[in-house]
């Protein structure tokens, strides 16, 4: 902080004659003072603009389909109809993403990358909800629309809803390959 | 309403359960995310836009925001004020309690009611004040 920052402001103890500054805040700059947050006015009238209330020139919206089971395997997609509609810009599913990266911590540590990391969308969902592919349309209708038109085929998976289940001999593995995470890798 | 630019109001969960859009369809609180246009036709709507004054002298529940520091992400802030502005013409002087129920159809997902609750309360005062000239 600057100079002027300082906490001790021998100005401002003309005011510490108040109660609360002086068992708060005597003589100081921001202790005990009131203060409004800079945007709080602009959100109590609604003019705040958050993410959603942005627009830009040639701006895409997206729409996510999303897995209806909790694990599966995607067999087949076919967005041949959905393409061909008019304003659906683009399908993206896990294959058009970068494979998951080692990540490199503040202190060194490397972080090794695993297939059930945090993808942004996957051909085999180990939840329910969780996201198959992206499309990106010229607006949230079009996008919305052309995920219905989609032809997905899922194969359902085995899973597990308590991992105690999971533990029992001949019990459900949520993953193709075990009952769990490679976290303890890194 | 995002079509004529107004975008105060939040859309939360478009299935009313969260308030986030609540508006105020003569004077009563609605969850705007369920009602359709034409039903409101000849209708008075009022937008967490319309509150403040033309001089931009805000109204006393968004004073009273202002002045308790309520909410923290504040995008359910539109929906909580409208609702509580629609409930304090039906009850102008409500204990805490009362404010909360009348405010129960809305959901903050910070989880920021305490404070809310005492800035609405607070709103309420002002409100109670500005009427007493």
């Amino acid at each position: 902080m600057a100079n002027d920052n300082k906490l001790v402001d021998k100005k401002n103890s003309v005011d510490a004659t108040r109660t609360a500054e002086r068992t708060y805040g005597a003589g100081y700059k921001l202790i005990g003072k009131n203060y409004e947050t800079p945007d709080l006015y602009a959100k109590v009238t609604g003019n705040a603009k958050y993410a959603e209330d942005f627009r830009a020139e040639g701006m895409l919206f997206c729409k996510l389909l999303l897995s209806p089971m909790p694990h599966a395997r995607v067999k087949r997609i076919d967005a041949k109809a959905a393409l061909a509609m008019p304003g659906v810009k683009a399908i993206l599913t896990a294959d058009d993403l970068p494979a998951p990266a080692d990540t490199l911590t503040d202190n060194g540590t490397v972080i090794k990358a695993s297939k059930w990391g945090e993808r942004g969308l996957t051909m085999e969902p180990v939840y329910q909800g969780e996201p198959v592919l992206a499309v990106a349309a010229v607006d949230e209708l079009t996008a919305a629309e052309a995920i219905e038109k989609i032809e997905i085929d899922f194969e359902p998976l085995p899973f597990a809803i308590d991992p105690l289940e999971t533990l029992r001999p001949g019990g459900p593995n949520p993953r193709t390959d075990g009952n769990r995470t490679q976290m303890d890798q890194g | 309403m995002d079509k004529l630019g107004l975008t105060g109001t939040k859309l939360g969960c478009d299935r009313a359960e969260c308030g986030s859009c609540s508006v105020l369809i003569d004077d009563i609180p609605h969850y705007s995310c369920s009602v359709l246009t034409h039903t409101v036709r000849g209708r008075k709507v009022l937008t967490i836009e319309g509150l403040a004054a033309d001089d931009g002298t805000l109204h006393p529940v968004q004073q009273g925001v202002i002045d308790e520091q309520g909410f923290q992400c504040a995008f359910c802030m539109p929906g909580f004020i409208m609702t509580a502005v629609g409930f304090l013409k039906t009850n102008p002087n409500p204990t805490r309690l009362e404010m909360a129920r009348g405010v129960s159809g809305n959901l903050c997902r910070c989880q920021d009611y305490d404070k809310i609750l005492t800035a609405l309360m607070r709103g309420a005062e002002n409100m109670r004040r500005s009427s007493l000239g």
